[in-house]
């Protein structure tokens, strides 16, 4: 009983920690632009991260090592290097746009000046991740997150046209406004296979003292919690979908996306979204400051892990620290969140085959894995979203130029 | 070979004064499209003012954000287009800052069912 309780908590953490900065902008955009049209390629993209995480934190479950440190074992030190390098870039403007997300979310619910927010979102992250142990730190902002769940009856009380949505998660390509379309596709994908969501989940396995014995929840979590992460980024996409699409509304800020709650269910529907969109933003915040700490100690084999004194894995928690200072310095230069937001997707599809290949090599090394190596069916998944990501990681930056940035 | 580099930046530096300073057609028709936009999401948001069911920062904000969006849709409308295009582009310029002007009401009154109701039929008439 009380495994099962374990596992439920972990998935519901899981779904509120699975909608970021770049799945609202993205999801929101795509539906605003394309209706529901572009549903069935959010389903490609919570089978990817699945997939993925399932099998880093398997090698995780099996070495005691999380991906950065098998990579830098099993692959070397110039792949690893490269991967490391990409890997934090990537951090570098995820963690931007995630901290400029939370000073966003707090200045439409508090109406005070943008860059006193960000000076406070910062503190903010950085006490809670000072005081709160991992365990803590994690399932707070998950399950407060889960207050985004306000958009699906959002988009159940807009009423959309559900045989239409239901058309949506039929694969198909558009007659007209194809580069358009194709920008989405790779930016839905990459919004929900961010590396540094596999970086936080491996390495969260052994903060969690994850065993053999919790393989189990790893599939539960990977498999269940993310596709019901999935499940909010198709409210969110219905939600505009009915609401903006037939009005001819591009969003442009977040507020367009805290106005999809407060139309069909008033004040309460948008502080509940705010809350969400907050907590979800900020849980990814800490997610990719952590995610940025982890891979530098792996790579160079410094004492990490939350679950240390910090006085005990110094250079860890300089990481998390430098990475928010850097983050904080990007976006209070006065750049677009929603623009960084939407540059680290594009940037982060580019970089996707530096974090996944090195994966499915780990996992498929059956000196490494033993009996616990990927399975027929786990490489039929592997493979296939392996060549999904390598498609689009080489139309990201020609579809992002070709559409100047999805604007068309 | 001094020569050749010298005429290619001159052409880059005429194409780049040359592509700021008239509005194309494909462009006119980019700031229509979104001066429709922000009039009709400012539309949304000023009938939640008037029906008391949005908050007064989020209000305030969200207007705020639409407002500055409309300003620079008027700004990047106020560079003359082609002898066929410039009676239209006057318009669309005009409408955008107007939407902008309403939106700018909503900024300063964001829990003022009165204005946001005027407001609210100045936006739905610009997005029209």
């Amino acid at each position: 009983m009380k495994k099962i309780f374990e596992i439920a908590l972990g998935i519901l953490a899981a779904i509120g920690g699975f909608v970021d900065i770049g799945d609202i902008v993205f999801n929101v955009a795509a539906g605003a632009m394309f209706g529901f049209e572009l549903l069935w390629v959010v389903v490609i993209g919570v089978g990817a991260i699945v997939t993925y995480s399932e099998m880093c934190g398997r090698v995780a479950v099996v070495s005691q090592r999380a991906v950065m440190d098998a990579v830098r074992e099993r692959l070397g030190y110039r792949v690893g290097l490269v991967s490391l390098v990409a890997g934090q870039l990537v951090n570098l403007l995820t963690i931007a746009a995630e901290i400029g997300g939370i000073a966003l979310a707090l200045q439409l619910l508090a109406g005070l000046p943008f860059r006193v927010l960000l000076v406070l979102a910062v503190l903010g992250l950085g006490i809670v991740i000072w005081a709160l142990p991992f365990e803590w730190i994690e399932r707070v902002f998950g399950y407060v997150g889960l207050t985004m769940l306000v958009f699906a009856v959002a988009a159940l009380k807009l009423n959309p046209n559900w045989n239409s949505v239901a058309s949506g998660f039929v694969p198909h390509v558009p007659s007209q406004d194809v580069a358009l379309y194709a920008f989405f596709a790779v930016g839905l994908i990459g919004a929900a296979t961010v590396p540094y969501e596999v970086y936080f989940y491996s390495s969260g396995a052994i903060e969690e003292r994850w065993t053999p014995k919790d393989l189990g929840l790893n599939k539960a979590n990977a498999i269940i919690g993310y596709s019901l992460g999935g499940f909010l980024s198709c409210a969110l996409m219905i939600m505009a979908g009915a609401l903006f699409y037939p009005r001819g509304i591009t969003p442009e800020s977040l507020g367009t996306v805290g106005l999809g709650a407060e139309v069909p269910l008033g004040q309460v529907g948008l502080v509940l979204a705010l809350i969400g969109v907050l907590f979800a933003v900020g849980g990814a915040a800490i997610d990719s400051a952590f995610s940025g700490a982890y891979n530098v100690a792996q790579f160079f084999g410094w004492e990490w892990g939350k679950y240390r004194r910090p006085v005990d894995a110094p250079r860890f928690t300089v990481g998390w620290m430098a990475m928010l200072v850097a983050g904080f310095l990007i976006v209070v230069t006065g750049v677009d969140p929603i623009q960084v937001t939407e540059y680290s997707v594009i940037f982060s599809v580019v970089a996707l085959p530096l974090t996944y290949v090195p994966i499915l090599l780990v996992a498929n090394d059956r000196a490494y894995m033993g009996r616990h190596a990927n399975g027929r069916i786990a490489n039929v998944f592997g493979i296939g979203y392996l060549a999904v990501i390598l498609v689009i990681s080489v139309a990201a930056i020609p579809l992002m130029i070709i559409t100047n940035m999805g604007q068309g | 070979m001094r020569r050749v580099t010298l005429s290619i930046l001159l052409l880059v530096a005429v194409a780049a004064c040359g592509g700021s300073s008239t509005v194309s057609a494909e462009q006119l028709e980019k700031q229509r499209e979104t001066v429709h936009s922000i009039a009709a999401e400012g539309a949304l948001l000023a009938a939640d003012v008037e029906r008391g069911r949005s908050t007064p920062p989020f209000a305030k904000i969200h207007s705020g954000d639409l407002s500055d969006l409309a300003d620079r849709a008027a700004k990047a409308l106020a560079n003359p287009a082609g002898p066929s295009l410039d009676a239209e582009r006057r318009r669309e310029e005009a409408r955008a800052v107007a939407v902008s002007d309403a939106l700018a009401q909503l900024l300063a009154h964001p829990d003022d069912p009165g204005v946001a109701s005027t407001v609210r039929r100045k936006l739905e008439r610009l997005s029209g």
